[in-house]
């Protein structure tokens, strides 16, 4: 039973303005409510709206023209010495219009309430919510939404969810992370000697292979080595009271954005009519993937492997 | 409460005290031995280490073994509670408080919050699985009741953990000496993306999950494995290319002092008692020796061949070490 109140929002997460046009130019009004802005896992990266503020509040304006809501993601680890940058960030985002800041690090979530309290606050993963006691505590402290551990099961989400008066997120598909590393891999790997400029490494799918299984890496963060996908359950996730259902797309081309938010908005629709995913749906995905799927936690199996209707199986 | 008995120096300083990992009762009594100001003990089933190297029933015995020799005990209750684990977490509280800990190292803020309101008397230190790496995210657990902050191994930077003692009025503490993560601490979910079981715990009596770092504290070391790097299917790298060397912070035994880090900490409470015993020792020495004379102090030679000898151990650990 999907609760009457819930208001849905399905999004997904575009690291800079380039990638926003590649999804503007193919046409998002039908597919996206709305998008996080910003790549949460490195500053270097290019183009990433956290540090290049015209880009921001230009895409903030565009998106707001459009009825289409805009919220701005802040880094996952955030050293004293960014928290400047950040500031610097969210009093451009704040000026801009947006609709909220998601906070990953404790630090940046008190800078939020403290020094920014009109500003819709979300709680983000790496702020490790594992539990329903911490999400009425951040709802206490004023967040608005809350993204729980990835590592919950849909069980234990749906426990986190009954917490009232505070939205839930939860990503539908994408590499999640898994950890964000004290320094860059790409670079530590050629002992710092990259051959390329940083940013040209990171445009490369890296992956980390350990005996017969494997991660990627993308420099500072590791992510899953599958796609997480959960197009076959969002009814469960609707049932249980997550609103926003969020694409992890922040290494994506705007093609597969789009390719992949027209499947999961058709999925969504079903899920909300009532409807059962079908097969096709589950097909499509996999059509647009070389990597393989899991979906994580989701079941309580090892994050790595895929459980569908009827199927559970390794990549 | 206890009082340490190495808390002045001879010419009246305040010492820094030093903390050692108890991963057994015969392990902390060695660690005392060795000069150890404080132990730090993991409480059953909640903590960020294998089952078998945490206290239970024992813990109250190595609480009043302390405190019969002027010694502390930190409870370690640091993983993450899933809202299965919220009455056990409740029930270990009381347990700790009931026993005379002289404090709770806690990384979920709600359960420092209920440690706050429901045992004002057990002091709350905000765990390494926190990474605190600014001065804001250690003010937000000191608002939730902690009056120390482990702040992040990862920092690496002396100026940010002098920032966030100056800005908050907080006491720190810092890992000195041992193994570290690839990842920040409380920020890596590798282990349960590789391997998560459900099976049946017979301490607690329930099926649980079994391979989550973050939430289990049974972290499966894949950062410390042979890996390769590749892109396009071409292999740029290969070894244990996320291990990163053990922390040896001998060296920085004068920055910490004179930022006023109130406890160094050495990691390893899995590790062999031998290990223990020999790192504490080394610590203890360096740290006796800094307050003979400050102006002075400077790394032994003679240390090389302990710091040389522990790193080994360490290896060898990690090549062996499998709990699933």
């Amino acid at each position: 039973m999907i609760p009457m109140s819930l208001s849905i929002e399905f999004v997904a997460c575009l690291p800079n303005k380039k990638t926003f046009e590649g999804v503007d130019a193919g046409g998002f009004a039908d597919i996206f409510d709305g998008f996080y802005l910003g790549q949460p896992y490195c500053l270097k990266s290019a183009g990433n709206f956290l540090c290049n503020h015209d880009d921001l509040r230009a895409v903030v304006g565009a998106l707001r023209g459009l009825g289409k809501k805009a919220y701005l993601t802040t880094p996952a680890i955030s050293k004293g010495k960014d928290l400047t940058m950040v500031r610097k960030a969210i009093t451009a985002a704040v000026a801009a219009g947006i609709d909220g800041i998601e906070a990953h690090d404790v630090g940046v979530f008190r800078i939020l309430r403290n020094e920014f309290p009109g500003v819709p606050a979300h709680v983000g993963n790496f702020a490790n919510v594992y539990n329903e006691k911490t999400a009425a505590l951040y709802k206490r402290l004023g967040a608005a939404r809350i993204a729980p551990s990835n590592e919950l099961t849909g069980e234990e989400l749906a426990i986190v969810t009954a917490v009232e008066g505070v939205e839930f997120a939860r990503p539908v598909h994408g590499p999640l992370p898994l950890g964000m590393a004290y320094a860059c891999l790409l670079r530590r790997a050629g002992d710092g000697e990259t051959v390329d400029p940083c940013r040209q490494q990171c445009a490369t799918e890296h992956f980390m292979e350990l005996d017969g299984w494997r991660m990627r890496s993308v420099g500072t963060s590791v992510l899953m080595g599958e796609d997480y996908c959960l197009v076959e359950h969002l009814a469960g996730l609707l049932s249980a009271g997550v609103s926003t259902m969020r694409l992890e797309t922040y290494f994506d081309f705007p093609e597969r954005i789009t390719a992949l938010g027209k499947i999961y908005r058709r999925a969504l629709d079903d899920a909300l009519a009532g409807r059962a995913a079908d097969r096709e749906q589950i097909a499509a995905v996999r059509a647009l993937t070389t990597a393989g799927l899991c979906n994580g936690w989701h079941f309580g199996q090892s994050g790595r492997e895929y459980v569908g209707r009827g199927e559970k199986s390794v990549g | 409460m206890s009082e340490g008995v190495k808390k002045v120096s001879g010419n009246g300083r305040k010492m820094i005290e030093l903390m050692s990992p108890a991963g057994s009762l015969e392990g902390a009594k060695l660690a005392f031995d060795a000069g150890a100001d404080i132990v730090y003990a993991g409480v059953k089933n909640l903590s960020m280490r294998p089952k078998r190297v945490e206290f239970d029933q024992n813990l109250g015995e190595l609480i009043d073994y302390a405190h019969g020799r002027g010694r502390k005990v930190y409870a370690t209750t640091n993983v993450c509670p899933k809202p299965s684990d919220i009455p056990l977490f409740e029930k270990r509280m009381a347990e700790v408080s009931a026993l005379g800990a002289d404090a709770v190292i806690v990384s979920d803020p709600w359960v420092m919050e209920h440690v706050r309101d429901n045992y004002p008397d057990l002091p709350i230190h905000a765990s390494i699985m926190t990474s605190v790496v600014n001065a804001e995210a250690a003010r937000f657990y000191k608002e939730r009741g902690a009056g120390m902050v482990v702040v992040s191994r990862s920092l690496g930077d002396l100026d940010e953990i002098r920032r966030i003692k100056d800005e908050v009025n907080v006491d720190l503490e810092v890992f000195v000496h041992g193994g570290i993560c690839y990842m920040y601490d409380g920020d890596c979910y590798m282990s349960s993306y590789w391997r998560q079981k459900r099976d049946f715990d017979p301490d607690l009596g329930v099926f649980r999950l079994f391979g989550q770092n973050n939430t289990k504290g049974e972290c499966q070391l894949i950062c410390k494995r042979d890996c390769a790097l590749t892109a396009d299917g071409e292999e740029l790298a290969k070894g244990r290319l996320m291990r990163r060397p053990d922390d040896v912070g001998l060296d920085r035994l004068p920055a910490y002092i004179d930022i006023g880090v109130r406890v160094l900490k050495i990691e390893g409470r899995a590790m062999s008692l031998n290990y223990i015993a020999e790192a504490t020792k080394l610590y203890r020495q360096a740290i006796d020796l800094y307050y003979v004379d400050p102006e002075r102090w400077t790394m032994l030679e003679e240390w090389r061949p302990a710091i040389d000898q522990l790193i080994e151990e360490r290896l060898d650990y990690e090549k062996t070490w499998h709990i699933g």
